[in-house]
């Protein structure tokens, strides 16, 4: 049965055993994942996937359920499934769904897969590999996929959104007779196949990079000073200072700093962070959020001054605030005028730290992380990779204390992060 | 989930080929600061078929689960091996064999409870909470269930129908001292589903006590100091490290492409009193938290002895891994979802028991670390680790002091082990654990208490 037919009976039929409020999302996803295994095409998988979310209010209660059947009595069963759930839940006048808007429908990418293509740039990217980092040991997979979203409410609000796009992925290290460097990986989401993996961000640098990783060194000695954070890391960094402070989690938990904050100076004034869904160089846009609006181009926190809170339709209600631009997906921050290189020559003593191992920072923003595939900087100069080296810092203080941020930047297809330098950041070895 | 009849689909002919029909179903409520902010259920079900030809893989996969889909999807992983073949041919391989037809099926065997009686609890729990403590700034009390059911065929003779539930109660409480947020949580549950675990709230009353205790002694937390120090691990933290720093190692996958574990073949990797094993399914007599009797390749699972007395042993394999370095299968190829191909993924991965006494390693300690819970970990194929620590307390004289601030663990997991003085003789496993490594699977993790050498990140 056709998609749209299921949900409107669905809708219809939770309204008609007592809902007073019904959202519905329903996906439908194909993936074609092309696999470089042990450095040789290996595998092709096909995937059909599909899921129907239903969520419903009575009396101010919610409850939700998910299946990947269509078939009517699937469909019965789960209607039945959430009538009975939501009357066990408790009421909070917080949950709501999203009002009527008018219905869209958006479409996005290339329309078909071009296989042959995939495969013409795995072999490509197997044989630069074999020619240029032949010390290099690799996994990676390319893959198109293509989704169609379908929301639904009972406010009349009808979203389409079909999206496709490739996604390359890979994971690497090095290995020169017993020395070996730690791995690391890169990846993203693009629009077309017109270039070279190896030369889509720094792919190709960072094969280079993990080359010469396989000789490290320890720091001279434990120290405080600067490090530049590579976009990857800036992006994690920022991702947890956004959640913890400014999204549904920190507020919702009590734990944020800045729960009344909007207007003010809360971080550095080089900061500008934005939520761009319909940015064009992005190739996985979300056009419509999670919780049922069309989606906003917004400054989340411009030259340091938070302008929204990135929170969901629950969320604002239970603490009290408007929703203004919900959950964001999208994140871009705006780069610099410095080149990394110059970047790099403004450091007397510090790292440049391409990738981080660390778990969830403390609530306070607190945390510490093993340095990566990072190198030590002298006098303005990359000196070496380093060896066995931890990084204490503050989240809050890093973001309050960038000293530059740089005109590069990495487009995981989803989102775009610049190299970022900050300061007061205490380095230490084993 | 409704059983097909996949032994009349299977094909004769091909050089290999597994079909697979699986249902992923799971249970989410939970309570943030007394709001019911989750009541969800969720399912996925469908086909896949995985054939082997020519030394490529083809996989396709749909959630329709009819004959006829399933139909469908052979011919399109056929036609997959059959593209990638064009570039990548290396001829007939034979994949090796150890094939085992079973059935372990875990539902519980108590009368079932409805949804609303969980609620209850959870409700129970919550109220008990922020009566005992209402000064605490926020509390989330949730409960987990997640229930994998699969049927597997393969064309060399393995034939499996397991469903493994795992039911877990989470406890998060925060408190704000000195304007500062303090949170600390614990995990509770391990293998089978909502009944075999939980019913009568007041059970876990003192364990909501020891949580909330645990919280109040990080007020007068401290700095941990940076730099190498002797501590003690407890088990928590033990099965971590079994899992992330060492497991990953010797998965068959990372030694092919390079891990450092390649090198260490039949060579001290430990001190001797260290035998570390991926238990398949039964440790000491009791089901583990992750039981895998036959693999997702259809091949019988064997405990994966990987340290034996300090030395290594062995590595985890599937078939192909198993193929290209030419050693036994050991059971360990897994897939999360019913579209997923299986990779060599760790079962229930444990040290071995000592004879020591975690008070007598305490003791022991002049000057360093009691760690007792961990937050995350994550590794590398140099065996460097990196560890959150939740809870720990500075050792001094051998007497636990103040406890110390969230902080982190790092270091060269083969060198660590080399510095492994004490094993404690009690067992303790960790059953909440997911591992991503391409998907999110369950896995269990276990240990008793380890004395080591351990870099501290602090001031």
């Amino acid at each position: 049965m056709d998609k749209r037919i299921v949900m409107k009976n669905t809708l219809a039929a939770l309204l008609e055993k007592g809902a007073d409020k019904v959202s519905l999302w329903l996906i439908n996803r194909t993936t074609e994942e092309f696999n470089i295994v042990y450095k040789e095409l290996n595998l092709l998988r096909t995937v059909e996937s599909q899921s129907f979310s239903l969520s419903v209010i009575k009396d101010q209660k919610q409850a939700s359920t998910r299946l990947n059947q269509f078939d009517e009595a699937s469909v019965a069963d789960a209607i039945n499934e959430v009538m009975t759930a939501v009357e066990s839940s408790n009421a909070d006048p917080a949950f709501d769904i999203s009002p009527k808007q008018v219905p869209q429908v958006f479409t996005d990418g290339p329309a078909q897969m071009e296989a042959d293509k995939i495969v013409f740039r795995l072999n490509e990217f197997t044989k630069t590999m074999k020619q240029n980092f032949p010390n290099v040991f690799y996994d990676a997979s390319l893959s198109f996929n293509k989704s169609t979203n379908y929301y639904l409410n009972s406010n009349g609000v009808d979203f389409e959104e079909t999206g496709a796009s490739y996604s390359f992925m890979t994971m690497f290290t090095a290995k020169i007779g017993k020395k070996m460097s730690s791995f690391n990986y890169t990846g993203f989401d693009i629009a077309n196949l017109d270039l070279p993996m190896m030369e889509i961000n720094s792919t190709r640098e960072m094969m280079r990079q993990i080359t010469e990783q396989t000789e490290t060194k320890a720091i001279p000695q434990n120290f405080t000073g600067d490090v530049i954070l590579a976009p990857f890391v800036s992006g994690e960094l920022l991702g947890s200072l956004i959640s913890q402070q400014f999204g549904s989690s920190g507020l919702l938990t009590n734990s944020s700093r800045f729960p009344d904050h909007v207007g003010q100076q809360i971080l550095d004034a080089k900061l500008s962070v934005y939520n761009k869904p319909f940015d064009p160089r992005l190739a996985n846009r979300s056009n419509v959020t999670f919780d049922g609006y069309i989606a906003k181009e917004a400054a989340i926190i411009e030259h340091g001054v938070l302008n929204h809170y990135p929170i969901g339709l629950f969320a604002a209600n239970k603490v009290g605030k408007t929703r203004t631009i919900g959950d964001v997906e999208n994140i871009v921050v705006e780069s610099g005028a410095t080149p990394l290189a110059d970047l790099i020559k403004k450091v007397d003593e510090g790292v440049l730290c391409m990738r981080a191992s660390f778990g969830q920072p403390n609530a306070n923003g607190d945390m510490s992380a093993v340095l990566k595939n990072s190198y030590f900087i002298k006098d303005g100069k990359i000196q070496y990779p380093i060896s066995e080296s931890m990084m204490s810092l503050n989240l809050i203080e890093i973001f309050n204390t960038i000293k530059d941020i740089s005109y590069e930047t990495f487009n995981t297809g989803s989102s775009i992060f610049p190299y970022m330098m900050v300061g007061g950041v205490a380095i230490s070895r084993k | 989930m409704k059983k097909m009849s996949l032994t009349s689909l299977l094909p004769a002919g091909v050089e290999y080929v597994e079909l697979k029909q699986q249902e992923n179903r799971s249970q989410n409520l939970a309570y943030l600061n007394g709001t019911l902010v989750a009541n969800s259920n969720s399912s996925s079900g469908g086909i896949m078929s995985r054939t082997f030809s020519g030394g490529v893989w083809g996989l396709a996969s749909s959630a329709d689960m009819s004959d006829a889909s399933m139909q469908q999807v052979m011919k399109k992983a056929l036609s997959n091996a059959a593209l990638l073949s064009k570039s990548v041919n290396k001829g007939r391989l034979i994949l090796p064999k150890a094939p085992a037809k079973g059935e372990y099926l875990f539902f519980t065997k108590k009368k079932q409870v409805a949804t609303a009686e969980k609620i209850d609890f959870l409700s129970a729990l919550d109220n008990y909470t922020i009566t005992k403590y209402p000064e605490l700034s926020t509390r989330q009390i949730a409960f987990v269930q997640d229930e994998m059911e699969k049927y597997i065929i393969t064309t060399d003779g393995g034939e499996m129908h397991t469903m493994t539930p795992r039911s877990i109660l989470v406890i998060v409480l925060m408190v704000i001292h000195n304007g500062e947020p303090l949170t600390h949580y614990d995990v509770f549950g391990g293998l089978g589903q909502f009944e075999d675990h939980f019913g009568d709230p007041a059970a876990y009353y003192p364990i909501i006590d020891k949580v909330y205790n645990e919280l109040m002694d990080k007020k007068d937390a401290v700095f941990a100091r940076g730099g190498t120090f002797e501590c003690v691990l407890d088990a928590k933290l033990a099965g971590i490290l079994s899992h992330e720093a060492i497991g990953h190692t010797t998965e068959a996958d990372f030694v092919i492409n390079g891990s450092i574990a390649g090198e260490y073949l039949n060579q001290p990797v430990a001190n001797d009193i260290v035998t570390l094993i991926d238990i398949a399914h039964t440790w000491d007599g009791k089901t583990c938290p992750v039981p895998v009797y036959i693999d997702d390749e259809g091949t019988k699972a064997e405990d994966c002895v990987i340290i034996e007395n300090g030395i290594l042993k062995r590595y985890m394999h599937n078939k192909e891994s198993a193929l290209r370095l030419g050693h036994s299968l050991t059971g360990n190829a897994r897939a999360y979802a019913y579209s997923d191909e299986p990779l060599i993924r760790m079962r229930n991965t444990m040290i071995v028991p000592g004879k020591d006494k975690l008070k007598d390693m305490i003791a022991s300690i002049e000057n360093g670390y009691y760690l007792v819970t961990s937050s995350n970990g994550q590794a590398d194929a140099t065996s460097e680790f990196m560890f959150g620590v939740g809870l720990g307390y500075e050792v001094k004289n051998g007497k636990i002091g103040k406890a110390i601030k969230e902080t982190s663990i790092s270091g060269v997991a083969f060198d660590l082990l080399k510095t492994v003085t004490m094993i404690s003789d009690d067992m303790n496993w960790t059953a909440a654990g997911m591992c991503g490594k391409k998907q999110m699977i369950p896995v269990g993790m276990g240990g008793p208490a380890i004395k080591c050498k351990v870099n501290m990140g602090g001031k």
